[in-house]
């Protein structure tokens, strides 16, 4: 095994040597904070939950075993850590977003618009759906990945997304009658 | 919708897509299963939140998950003990372990009826001491060898050693320095660590600052001098922040050691 892998360095932080944690985070705190955003729309939690989730890894570390992937392991914290806040909030996630500050510059207007609006979009969509399509798309997770962190077949998984990308639509559609 | 169905478009979003699946796919749109203006809506949506974006993290995110990482308590680390268990996890078996525990009886009292004990301290000694001799030597040699397998072997080896003589130091620190492969450069590096408290290993850490181009090689040096609290390392560090050619996340991660340390 690459001695410099995700596995390795989680193995080392499992072993007692903690600084291996600090080339994970540089790694993957950007696309945690992502995931926390697009699921909290807020950047302040984001950080929180990105923390929080990085102070999970250490705790547990002894529970890592090194067999699967790495990011399937860490994502099966964060979605706890997700979870947790979750329950805790006991209402909604933010509805609205700083669209404008989201939005990247060099895109095509008509491109930046319509990504707006889908960002916009999936602020409305059901926390599960909107899970299971960041994980797969915004994330990159592979449906296998997926099917691991939420104990279900790929099939199922592929099922799950699409009925996000439906659901989309329908709130996709909404959104630009409202504008007309 | 049919499940079949799902999968079926899903396969044509994802791109996974053959003859056969094109040709069910049109046979849903002749029938009216489905729209083209569905179709396309499903790909906008499916491409679209692949693109999404996010402001990113600010800067207070490393400072604390830095400070959080020193706070942390070795304490709360597996020991030594439970390690070494978890190491034998799933690997031996109970039965083995109590076979070999009856071999190593046997072997004892065998060895004691055959060879009364006669000063068998020295010859512990002895035998301890020859082990260790042969163990560096086969460190050195190997940390010579073209395989960087076997490098990295001689590293993990070095490891193990009770105790370590200069020359070990001086070869694990040719290695950090001087070895073609990044991940034989860091096993040297946190070989090395431990012997932190010796003044020639601790200056030639320092000193290899300079020496790194690889961003990893760098990030992993950075978080050592902070680790060992290496205040001697605050001018080979800035040193290498006034490099033009600096990766992004290299100069995060020297600024916050920087910190630090100062």
């Amino acid at each position: 095994m690459d001695s410099y892998s995700d596995n390795a360095l989680m193995l080392k932080v499992k072993n007692g040597q903690r600084s291996a944690m600090g080339l994970l985070f540089e790694r993957y705190h950007r696309r945690l904070f992502g995931y926390y955003y697009q699921l909290s729309g807020q950047a302040e939690v984001s950080e929180d939950l990105v923390q929080n989730t990085f102070y999970r890894m250490l705790k547990y570390a002894h529970t890592y075993q090194g067999k699967g992937e790495f990011i399937t392991w860490m994502f099966h914290l964060a979605r706890n850590v997700w979870a947790d806040h979750y329950k805790k909030q006991q209402r909604l996630p933010a509805r609205e977003m700083n669209l404008e500050a989201d939005i990247q510059e060099e895109r095509e207007p008509e491109t930046t618009e319509q990504l707006g609006q889908l960002q916009k979009a999936l602020t409305y969509l059901n926390p599960d759906r909107k899970e299971v399509l960041l994980l797969s798309r915004y994330q990159g997770l592979r449906y296998q990945e997926i099917a691991q962190l939420l104990n279900c077949s790929e099939a199922n998984v592929k099922v799950r997304v699409f009925r996000a990308i439906q659901d989309l639509r329908k709130i996709f559609r909404q959104l630009e009658q409202q504008q007309l | 919708m049919k499940e079949e169905y799902t999968i079926l478009i899903m396969d044509y979003l994802d791109g996974n897509w053959d003859d056969r699946k094109e040709a069910q796919l049109q046979q849903l749109l002749a029938e009216g299963e489905i729209s083209q203006q569905e179709l396309a809506d499903w790909k906008l949506l499916h491409q679209g939140s692949e693109k999404l974006s996010a402001p990113a993290p600010a800067d207070q995110l490393r400072d604390n998950f830095y400070t959080m990482l020193g706070d942390w308590k070795e304490s709360s680390q597996p020991s030594s003990w439970q390690r070494l268990l978890q190491s034998f996890n799933g690997s031996i078996r109970v039965s083995q372990l109590l076979g070999a525990a009856c071999l190593l009886v046997v072997g004892i009292a065998l060895g004691f009826w055959l060879h009364p004990v006669q000063n068998y301290e020295s010859q512990i000694g002895q035998l301890s001491t020859e082990v260790q001799q042969m163990r560096e030597a086969m460190v050195l040699t190997l940390l010579e060898q073209p395989s960087a397998m076997q490098r990295l072997k001689a590293v993990s080896i070095s490891t193990d050693l009770t105790s370590v003589d200069e020359k070990i130091h001086q070869a694990l620190l040719r290695t950090l320095n001087e070895d073609p492969q990044v991940n034989v450069r860091i096993a040297a590096l946190e070989a090395l660590i431990p012997y932190s408290q010796n003044s020639l290993v601790r200056q030639g850490l320092v000193r290899s600052i300079a020496q790194q181009s690889d961003p990893l090689m760098q990030i992993a040096l950075a978080q050592a001098m902070v680790e060992l609290q290496e205040k001697q390392a605050v001018r080979a560090l800035e040193d290498l922040l006034e490099k033009e050619d600096l990766n992004q996340d290299v100069k995060q991660t020297i600024e916050q050691s920087l910190e630090i340390l100062i």
